[in-house]
């Protein structure tokens, strides 16, 4: 059964429905009600609304979504790094017993790069470009840099080249070497329980992705790691993720295995995109695209879908559709809810 | 409703001989022949002696024949789109040419020669002045080309505006109203108004959402059909690149590594490293989850190497698995193995 997927999910757990009232004490990191707004000139701009998911130990969630989508803004919300002025609202973000969303920045500050590691898009932004990058390794892996079992460890990882000339600038190694070297950082410095990897090889050619998203896995098994994977490529998340949250104007439309979004998608925003993937269409039939565009999904009182949505009835335009279980996947869709559920 | 009528549209033609035009009978509307393009290397303060040059494209040579999509794959710096910029005459070769109909396209192209050859670039939102409205731009290249008067023009853009599925009430807009699929659609429009012969498109759809670039590719493949254009795609985008391609063409730090029918370049590749590429994309597999992927997720060797110091012989033999004496010591040419040309010593051992 496809709950059983993942190592972190554990008997008792797959059960409770992420969005009821139930403690779920085996998850790493649980989000209830999380909603990020932007100000902007023309007023406030929700970017994520009433978000709920769940990430259990050892597990990699992925968030897939389109641009605008909100996805990133989870993720910084979860990191507690949103820009000034940004309005967070969450009944809760739990992590190891504390609510994040309650924490003050100085106990914060204890937590993030400790227990909850970020890996950034671009690499070169968080690596310092004039200080060799061995120095910068030792800044953070101190003198465990020279325990020959880390070196091994380094160098199993594609790092050799960083380790073969400790006295390079960043700007010296290639975009895959500075993505690894930061992964491994992030990973090894403090070995944190939760990683939160947003668009991590989304720059990255492809054959260097493999090896990235290949190194992620094997940290997984190696430091049984949770990962918060978000990205807009759903094929990527195919390969690496346990379970996927897909997003759409700011809200958590479904969350399933990795299996049953693309072998049985319960929403229609997921069938549309998931039928919108060139692999998954025979060579012999057109692409089929979703008509109409995302923009503005974010702020419709109803499901942001709903203009595009082959399905939409007149509730939809009005009202949110609260998430509802079905089997292992969480789903927001009024043709899903009741016990007619299950749209076609 | 913006949607393009695409129900009509036909897949990519079944699999074709080696050869340009195969599919339609045709010969070469485009020629690269041995182009070459090398860029100088901004020297070091208070370093001398000459100058280094980085080998953008060493040696490129292919066919497009009108209504034909040729896909020019590979990694970022492998030189595709320094031959995008040659085949459209905005970047002169180093050595080589870009011939059409038999005729030499002189680096300083005529307007004719410039028409007939149109280049998209990657993105579109930059493609657009963001202060005048998509009627001016796309009024633009007729003017400066001098085709047509003022309501010839309307006339011809808002036909174009139509034939790429948007409408009339899109030419009022400015870019900044229009998505990015729409404004995808409308850089199309716009090299199509000089009607040219072969359009040039460097990474196509790379800034769309997964969602709108499918209406892209389907565009695409109407526009060949309906016009008989002959088109290179530039992408880095594999899966894209099978919906398109009829032939296909892999480069490595600027050579050709495999070119040939997409049906085997793409799904069935000879060269080491064309198949390399071929393995790392992701596919959407639901059947590989669990730890059994870390194990199973082949990945590359090593690194690419720097195109300013090319490694003797073949440039892939420090990462490749088949490599021998020979590999390091003579570049490899491009020859027939199956139905396919390789730049390999080994592919067919």
């Amino acid at each position: 059964m496809a709950t059983t997927l993942g190592p972190g999910s554990r008997p008792g757990t797959a059960a409770t429905p992420e969005a009821g009232a139930a403690a779920d004490q085996a998850a790493l990191l649980r989000v209830r009600g999380l909603s990020v707004t932007y100000p902007s000139a023309r007023g406030p701009v929700p970017a994520v609304r009433d978000v709920a998911f769940d990430v259990r130990p050892g597990e990699i969630l992925g968030l897939v979504g389109e641009s605008g989508s909100g996805k990133s803004s989870v993720c910084t919300a979860v990191m507690g790094l949103l820009p000034d002025g940004t309005r967070l609202d969450a009944d809760e973000i739990g992590f190891e017993g504390r609510d994040l969303a309650r924490l003050r920045e100085r106990d914060l500050r204890r937590i993030r790069g400790r227990r909850i590691a970020l890996v950034p898009q671009q690499p070169m932004t968080s690596l310092a470009p004039t200080t060799p990058v061995g120095r910068q390794l030792r800044w953070y892996l101190g003198d465990r840099l020279d325990d020959p079992q880390l070196r091994g460890t380094l160098q199993a990882i594609g790092l050799g080249a960083v380790l073969d000339r400790p006295h390079d600038l960043p700007g010296a190694f290639s975009g895959g070497q500075l993505q690894r070297l930061v992964i491994a950082i992030a990973a090894l410095a403090h070995e944190p329980a939760l990683l939160l990897a947003d668009e991590p090889t989304t720059t990255l050619d492809a054959t260097v992705q493999a090896q990235v998203l290949k190194l992620l896995l094997t940290l997984r098994e190696d430091l049984g790691l949770a990962v918060l994977y978000v990205s807009h490529d759903l094929a990527v998340v195919a390969q690496i993720c346990d379970r996927v949250g897909v997003m759409y104007g700011g809200r958590l439309v479904e969350t399933a295995p990795v299996a049953e979004i693309f072998t049985n998608p319960r929403h229609p925003y997921t069938r549309a995109l998931v039928a919108a993937m060139p692999s998954t269409t025979p060579a012999d039939q057109p692409l089929r695209p979703i008509p109409g565009t995302a923009e503005g999904a974010n702020l419709l009182p109803g499901c942001p879908f709903a203009p595009r949505c082959p399905e939409v009835m007149d509730v939809c335009r009005t009202a949110m559709p609260a998430p509802v279980r079905r089997a292992a996947a969480t789903v927001g869709c009024h043709r899903s809810g009741g016990e007619a559920g299950e749209a076609a | 409703m913006t949607r393009p009528a695409d129900a009509a549209v036909p897949a990519p033609a079944a699999p074709l001989d080696a050869d340009a035009g195969e599919a339609t009978g045709q010969a070469p509307i485009l020629t690269a022949r041995h182009l070459r393009r090398y860029f100088p290397v901004p020297r070091t303060l208070g370093k001398r002696g000459p100058a280094a040059q980085v080998h953008a494209v060493e040696d490129v040579s292919f066919d497009v024949a009108p209504g034909e999509i040729l896909a020019i794959v590979g990694e970022s710096g492998c030189g595709k789109s320094t031959v995008a910029r040659m085949l459209a005459g905005l970047s002169e070769p180093t050595a080589g040419t870009v011939e059409s109909d038999g005729r030499t396209l002189a680096a300083h192209r005529s307007a004719a020669d410039q028409r007939l050859v149109q280049l998209v670039t990657q993105n579109p939102r930059a493609a657009f002045n963001r202060r005048r409205s998509i009627r001016h731009a796309l009024h633009q290249p007729l003017r400066v080309h001098g085709l047509a008067d003022k309501d010839e023009r309307e006339r011809r853009a808002l036909e174009t505006v139509q034939r790429v599925g948007l409408s009339a009430e899109h030419l009022d807009r400015m870019p900044r109203d229009l998505s990015g699929g729409e404004l995808a659609r409308m850089v199309l429009a716009r090299a199509l108004l000089v009607e040219p012969r072969v359009l040039v498109l460097d990474e196509p759809t790379a800034s769309l959402d997964a969602s709108v670039k499918a209406t892209v590719v389907n565009l695409l493949l109407r526009l060949r059909d309906e016009l008989g254009l002959a088109i290179v795609v530039i992408t880095h985008e594999i899966d894209i690149a099978r919906r398109l391609a009829d032939r296909a063409a892999v480069m490595y730090l600027g050579r050709i590594a495999e070119l040939g029918p997409a049906s085997e370049v793409l799904h069935g590749p000879v060269h080491p490293y064309a198949r390399m590429l071929l393995a790392s994309i992701p596919e959407p597999d639901p059947a590989r989850t669990g730890p059994a992927r870390a194990a199973d997720t082949p990945t590359a060797v090593g690194e690419v190497p720097s195109a300013v110091a090319p490694p003797p012989g073949c440039a892939y033999h420090p990462r490749c698995p088949l490599a021998t004496a020979v590999c390091t010591a003579e570049v490899p040419e491009l020859r027939r193995i199956g139905a396919v040309d390789a730049a390999c010593h080994h592919a067919d051992a």
